[in-house]
């Protein structure tokens, strides 16, 4: 009997069940990170005062970000992000004005929230925002003027507290409106359109954009079809990247295959109110069903297939509208099976998806 | 024995007689007590009368009943652990009775965070009395990694309740067959309740309200096995609005949805379909299951409710394993070996069960529920294999079926003319249909059916006698042509002080419908095969057990329970003899005799983040049959000498829980061949002898295996941010979460079950369960 190796493992682990007794268990708990709104950042706005700030958000009014950390390399826990105060006081104490004669308006805050991405490839930070803009005169009375989009982003440094980041965003974003609201009162976006892409005069705000979608390709040598599903924020820039998850099915000559990647990067470029030219980027992991695997020995290693994907495709999109969304495109499929050679297929593909 | 019996009759005639002319002089208050949420009954729930001094809890259907009020006003306190309490003041008139019905709103729990006494909604039997009787609720599974789907192998973590075999469902609980247990879902007797091979459970989860486990000492409510009893209950429905859960993953998908269907019914529908996308695209199998649950609940009033439940379940196995053996072969440089032999299962059997429920308060002090069911299994596996040795084809097959439909009526009347004294009182009819039968090599070797019937009947009463809680029970019930049995019961519960409970059980068992199991010797066939003993004794035993409960503080509890179970008359299928013809209820059963005993120490409770439960078994089983070693007693095949268990979860925020389960017991008994014997048979097509070599032993279970260890990790995570959040709030659901696996933990440390002979007994291979960890990940979404 192997007792002694069984009690070595028994202490082992109730060490480690125990550790949350002497003290490492405060480590585990999420904490919340307040992070500063320099309300003192006051763009020189001179002719304009925000008066009232609405927050129609459904969660807490100090709320900023939520992301998740590990703990010990392992244990996930979540870092919740907030603001000292209410973000709608914030928003206010930044841009009020007591002087007599001014523009006056009111800000609703439809969405504000700042994503804390961490990859491979670096930290960043990215500011999605959705603001109505109403004037309001003596009466208090208000008109409606337009809805502001923002997606904006800051680079973490990896020595930088995560406040630091999270606080120059901030001050971005305020200077950034700060100017915006100057702009709309002199009707500049009228002049330059493209340079205020981001706010949608008379426009009520819309939200977040589901995607479920299904492209079929075809080649010479291929043929699949790519299922796919994604969130979509509206969009805030005439160039923005989105990423989705997919699951295909492919049909090569030898083996047909099942594959799926969790982070499908989408670069769009909306050409006008209807259409949109996008790249699609895959990097896929599958299993294989060979064909010939009565007659031909194949070994356990061969069923994992790697795969790698392109598609340009010109998509019929409306603006900030849902509903039925198609679009034609070429598709460049690289694939590598264990013993087998990287196999390169170039074909067409065809999508169609619901944007609810 | 006569004689006590009618001195019992006497003695329940007298109270009864005593009770309606004693009572009509003081007033009673009778009710049910449910949830406010859901408006499932609560079982458990206290109430207690100021003026009067003293209380009562509502029994199994949520009912109760408190005769005797002397006071004209009364405030009357209703209290459920993990729900808020409640006050309500009456007025009574002379003699009156009122009726009322109690709503309490149940508290905030954060996830994962296992609470011990969340474990009244609807329990079997009556706990006050019981001894060795266990509660798992859907909360507590979840804590448990390795469970969260499966309600049998959550059940593997309570003391006494073992595995029977690798990848096996099967429960063995205090060391005997597992075809001792009877197994119910929702009351309805179930005849293999499994799934094949799944890591999910016969029971979708999502739906199961409660598990109950009595593993010895029942009362007399309960019979026709040998061991224990478990019983499933599933959700009625919600009468707060449409509430639900969706379960999508890339090989399983959930999705359940209670809600009110006008102002007094309830639904709950519930599908689960299981696919295995993996292997049926990549094996070239075909590999699915399904479950189906639907439960309608009317309130005609307060007072009068009917359920109708369904349950149907469908398994299909399909694996050519040829595709497998051409992979491992081409991988390990055995290709030619491989191409040689070819192995097929084809596995498929169901399940379905409809029941109708009607619970009634008659009077006040007289609650009546009547029950119908019909429980439907049916069961066709195949299993193929073919090799070729020295250019001798061996292509051996066999095919399996068996099916069991079984009818029932039963009802029973809770009368509860005192305070101090429920008597409780039942009959129960049940027809069936067994039909087995077997082919080996496509050769019919034979088959049959049988329809037996049962009656049984039932009288219990129980008396409280200031801190002593006393049960006296009879139950007799005849099969087929046999002669009536008699299984006298008895508990008795002494309450010192306020945190010490002692408690004892003695009862006769019958069981007249056996089983066989048949995994040993074909690996694919875990089923149980049923044979009534309808021109057989019963299978027979007597439970002796002892034990106390002891509450530490308002949310720890200890349990010592110490048992004897004496077999006095147990069957094994004698398959030395052939072992296909036993299938086709031929009479190749072999009666012996056996005992178990031990003693299980259990914890349950919670301590600053920390909940769950651990607990200690020590156990001893033997059995003893004339054809097994010329009757030398030895140890059973499920006798597990020390047991140690544990389930752990730690509430490290609101919304994440980590959890973490173990097990270490000792090795299972095995023969281990020491002999190996040649077989010659004539094959006609060549006219040559051909000759099969097979290990023999002399020593049944002569050797222990190691030690097995367990050790699984798991996560639970609401889910805030990401994909998730967003498609919760795509679909408005209320929240949705994240659910980790990680098993096996101990892989690097063998768990070796059995020791395959090879290479003329100079090898012995060791064989596992615990080759690889393994990670799974979920998503719900709760609305």
């Amino acid at each position: 009997m192997e007792l002694n190796r069984f009690y070595k493992l028994l202490i082992g682990y109730a060490i480690v069940g125990l550790l949350p007794f002497f003290g490492f268990s405060q480590n585990m708990v999420a904490d919340t990170l307040i992070v500063a709104f320099n309300d003192t950042l006051k763009p020189a706005l001179g002719s304009l005062s925000i008066e009232k700030v609405n927050d129609l958000r459904n969660t807490d009014s100090n709320f900023l970000s939520v992301y998740e950390k590990k703990k010990w390399l392992f244990f996930p826990v979540d870092q919740i992000v907030k603001t000292e105060n209410p973000l709608a006081r914030h928003v206010k104490q930044q841009y009020y004005s007591d002087s007599a004669g001014i523009a006056q308006y009111r800000v609703n805050i439809n969405h504000f929230e700042i994503k804390n991405y961490t990859s491979l490839f670096g930290r960043q930070l990215i500011l999605h925002s959705t603001l109505e803009i109403s004037e309001q005169n003596e009466e208090n009375d208000s008109t409606f003027i337009g809805t502001f989009y923002y997606e904006a982003s800051e680079t973490r440094k990896k020595k930088e507290p995560v406040a630091k980041s999270y606080e120059a965003l901030l001050d971005k974003w305020s200077m950034r409106f700060g100017g915006d609201l100057l702009a709309v009162q002199n009707e500049i976006d009228k002049v330059v359109p493209a340079q205020y892409y981001h706010f949608r005069r008379e426009q009520r705000a819309v939200g977040k954009n589901f995607y479920t979608s299904v492209e079929a390709f075809a080649g010479l040598n291929f043929w699949g079809v790519d299922g796919e599903l994604w969130f979509s924020q509206p969009e805030a820039n005439r160039i923005f990247n989105r990423s989705s998850g997919v699951i295909r099915y492919v049909n090569h000559p030898d083996f047909q295959a099942i594959a799926i990647g969790s982070n499908v990067r989408r670069w769009n470029y909306r050409l006008n109110q209807h259409w949109i030219f996008s790249n699609k980027m895959a990097l896929l992991l599958g299993i294989n069903n060979w064909k010939d695997i009565k007659t031909v020995g194949h070994k356990l290693e061969e069923i994992l297939l790697f795969n790698a994907s392109m598609t340009q495709s010109v998509n019929f999109n409306p603006l900030d509208k849902t509903g039925f969304v198609f679009g034609i495109g070429l598709m460049e499929d690289l694939h590598y099976v264990i013993y087998h050679n990287i196999t390169f297929n170039l074909g067409i593909s065809l999508n169609c998806a619901w944007k609810f | 024995m006569p004689g006590n019996f009618k001195r019992t009759y006497c003695l329940l005639f007298g109270l009864l007689f005593l009770s309606i002319t004693a009572s009509a002089q003081k007033s009673t208050l009778s009710g049910i007590i449910t949830d406010k949420t859901t408006g499932e009954t609560l079982i458990g729930a206290t109430i207690f009368i100021q003026s009067e001094g003293s209380g009562t809890t509502t029994n199994s259907n949520g009912f109760f009943s408190f005769p005797g009020i002397k006071t004209v006003n009364v405030e009357v306190d209703y209290s459920f652990i993990g729900y808020e309490p409640k006050t309500e003041n009456y007025t009574f008139g002379k003699g009156e009775k009122k009726f009322v019905e109690i709503q309490l709103s149940p508290s905030d729990v954060e996830i994962g965070q296992v609470d011990v006494i969340e474990q009244g909604r609807e329990q079997l039997g009556d706990k006050q009395v019981e001894v060795s009787h266990h509660t798992l609720t859907p909360r507590e599974i979840q804590a448990i990694p390795v469970a969260r789907n499966d309600v049998f192998k959550a059940m593997r973590y309570m003391p006494g309740m073992e595995p029977a075999e690798p990848f096996s469902p099967l429960l063995s609980v205090r060391g005997s067959d597992p075809g001792e247990n009877l197994i119910m879902l929702d009351g309805v007797t179930m005849y293999n309740p499994y799934h094949f091979m799944s890591s999910s459970g016969i029971f979708n989860m999502q739906t199961v309200k409660n598990v109950d486990m009595m593993l010895g000492g029942f009362g007399a409510a309960y019979g026709g096995r040998n061991a224990a009893v478990i019983n499933i209950s599933t959700k009625d429905g919600n009468n707060s609005g449409l509430h639900g859960e969706v379960h999508p993953t890339t090989s399983e998908t959930k999705v359940f949805l209670e809600f009110p269907v006008g102002e007094k019914t309830t639904m709950m529908v519930a599908a689960r379909a299981n696919y295995d996308l993996i292997g049926n695209f990549m094996m070239y199998s075909n590999n699915y299951f399904y479950d189906i649950n639907l439960s309608l609940t009317h309130r005609f009033s307060p007072r009068h409710r009917f359920t109708l439940k369904y349950f149907g379940s469908r398994d299909m196995t399909n694996i050519d394993f040829n595709s497998i053996y051409k992979y491992m072969g081409n991988t390990i440089g055995m290709q030619d070996y491989f191409d040689d032999m070819s192995l097929k299962w084809i596995n498929n059997w169901d399940n379905n069960i409809v029941t109708g429920i009607w619970k009634s308060v008659l009077a006040h002090n007289l609650f009546f529920k009547a029950q119908a069911y019909g429980s439907f299994h049916n069961a066709d596996n195949f299993t193929e294999m073919v090799m070729n040795v020295e250019d001798v084809v061996f292509d051996t097959s066999t095919r399996l079926k068996s099916k069991v439909n079984d009818w029932c009526i039963k009802g029973s009347l809770t009368y509860k003319p005192f305070l101090w004294n429920e008597i409780n009182a039942g009959l129960e009819y049940n027809t069936y249909t067994f039909a087995n039968g077997s082919e080996v090599n496509a050769i019919d070797y034979g088959s049959a059916q049988r329809s037996p019937f049962q009656l049984s009947a039932y009288a219990e009463d129980k008396l409280t006698l200031g801190p002593l809680q006393i049960r006296g029970g009879i139950r007799a019930s005849k099969f087929e042509n046999g002669n009536w049995n008699w299984e006298p019961r008895f508990n008795a519960v002494a309450q010192i002080g306020d945190r010490v409970k002692i408690k004892a059980a003695w009862g006769k068992y019958n069981q007249y419908i056996i089983s066989m199991n048949t995994q040993e010797f074909e690996f694919n066939q875990f089923l149980d095969y049923y044979y009534p003993l309808d021109n057989k004794l019963p299978g027979l035993s007597y439970h002796y057990i002892a034990g106390a409960d002891v509450t530490i503080d308002r949310q720890n509890t200890i349990s010592l329970d110490v048992y004897y179970k004496d077999i006095a008359r147990t069957y094994t299928f004698d398959l030395l003899i052939d072992q296909f013809e036993a299938f086709a209820l031929t009479d190749k059963i072999v009666a012996g005799s056996g005992k178990s005993y031990g003693m299980e120490l259990l914890w349950k409770g919670r301590f600053g983040k920390f909940s769950g439960w651990a607990s200690y078994s020590l156990s001893k089983s033997t059995r003893s049959f004339p054809h097994i070693m010329n009757g030398q007693e030895y140890d059973f095949d499920y006798d597990r000498r020390h047991s140690f268990k544990a389930v752990m979860n730690y509430q490290a925020t609101k919304r994440i829980s980590y959890s973490a389960s173990f097990i270490a017991q000792s090795g299972v008994p095995r023969s281990v061949e020491n002999t190996m014997q040649m077989f010659y048979m004539y094959e006609p097509l060549t006219g040559e002898m051909i000759y099969s070599p097979q290990y023999v032993t002399a020593q049944k279970n002569g050797v222990r295996m190691p030690w097995l260890l367990y050790l699984d990790f798991g996560l639970q995570k609401k889910v805030v941010s990401g994909f998730g959040k967003d498609l919760s709030d795509f679909f408005g659901a209320a929240e949705s979460y994240l659910t980790v696996n990680v098993y096996n933990a101990l892989f690097f440390r063998r768990n070796i079950l059995y020791y395959i002979p090879a290479g003329g007994l100079e090898m012995l291979i060791p064989m596992g369960d615990n080759y690889f960890p393994m990670v799974s990940a979920g998503y719900t979404l709760k609305f």
